[in-house]
């Protein structure tokens, strides 16, 4: 069984069946095997002869694994279109990502402003909160973004090559898509401003900038470890 | 042994395993073995499948809300026992009624009445 079991782990490791689906999903055939086992056992057959039987009965370790990832594959939209959802998705993340990040910077810049406007708040501490806001919600975008895109993999095929590849261009679009947002401190405009930065000069990322480019990789790696780890071991 | 659920194009057999497992466990609560050896049973042994895909089939059907599943320690061992889902009672529901509606249409197409 043994054999059988760590070719069938090799396997799904190596498709990038998340780890925890892995080990449940082991432990439940080993659970069943020995069900069958005594079973087997108790009809009359020798335990080498039951263990065999049991097997065979099973399932090739090729087999299950093929049905395993194939049951996972047809579940999702990325799963049955990997090259469409692989341009699609992270474009379409990135586009959410922005629209989230204005929209949460929006509602802190507006209740930054009415406090700085009441004088609660100085004009330089006004002004470090919403740029340190501006950067950190739209870290936390990209970050919530990345997490749903791995999600979405892992629910459908968990497929390692194109959950790679769709992380990494959302890490691009991140690490691309560099705007600045401010909100007018003077009364009555609350007028978003948004534009991209760096015009006309080149664009130069900065640290901030970086870690948006990591953010998602970092994740990718935190979740996909069993099977980063499995290929890195096997290569 | 393949669920029909989120196919573009299922096809005309893809909703027996679903639906045998759905009707055993709108009897009781049972873990894979226990389902695979009742499907055995219940079929008279007319249907011949790697035992072992029937997981996937019950990973799947988890994720789509059709049937929970709890872990149970019996005589020593611990079992994970699947069992069905108010969903997974609807879709048991309705996918009765499609067999049901398939297989008189087929009767009546090879002259054994519906």
């Amino acid at each position: 069984m043994g054999t059988t079991m760590e070719q069938l782990r090799e396997d799904l490791l190596r498709r990038g069946v998340p780890g925890t689906q892995v080990r449940r999903t082991i432990r439940e055939l080993e659970d069943h095997v020995a069900d069958a086992r005594l079973d087997l056992e108790s009809q009359g057959n020798s335990p080498a002869r039951a263990r065999e039987l049991a097997l065979e009965r099973l399932g090739e370790a090729g087999t299950l694994a093929e049905s395993i990832c194939g049951e996972l594959g047809q579940r999702t939209w990325p799963g049955r279109h990997p090259k469409l959802s692989l341009a699609l998705l992270p474009l379409g993340i990135q586009l959410v990502v922005l629209v989230l990040w204005v929209i949460a910077f929006y509602a802190l810049g507006k209740c930054a402003q009415h406090l700085f406007l009441s004088g609660t708040m100085d004009f330089a501490r006004y002004q470090s909160l919403l740029s340190i806001s501006a950067g950190a919600l739209y870290l936390t975008a990209t970050a919530l973004g990345a997490a749903f895109l791995l999600w979405l993999h892992r629910r459908g095929n968990g497929s390692l090559g194109w959950a790679g590849l769709s992380i990494g261009l959302l890490s691009l679009l991140s690490l691309i898509c560099k705007y600045y947002l401010g909100i007018s401190p003077e009364p009555g405009k609350s007028v978003l401003c948004i534009g991209p930065v760096g015009n006309p000069d080149p664009y130069h990322p900065g640290g901030l900038d970086w870690l948006r480019f990591a953010v998602p990789l970092v994740l990718m790696a935190l979740i996909y470890r069993e099977n980063i780890a499995h290929r890195l071991r096997r290569s | 042994m393949n669920s029909p659920e989120k196919r573009s194009a299922p096809s005309f057999t893809n909703g027996v395993p679903l639906l045998l497992i759905l009707k055993l466990l709108a009897q009781k609560e049972m873990y894979g073995y226990e389902i695979v050896k009742s499907i055995h049973q219940a079929t008279g042994e007319a249907l011949s499948f790697p035992e072992g895909s029937i997981y996937p089939v019950l990973h799947s059907m988890e994720l789509d809300g059709l049937v929970k599943n709890a872990e149970r320690t019996v005589q020593g061992r611990k079992r994970l026992y699947y069992s069905l889902s108010t969903r997974g009672r609807n879709k048991l529901e309705s996918l009765t009624t499609e067999w049901r509606k398939v297989s008189s249409g087929v009767n009546l197409a090879l002259g054994w009445g519906a």
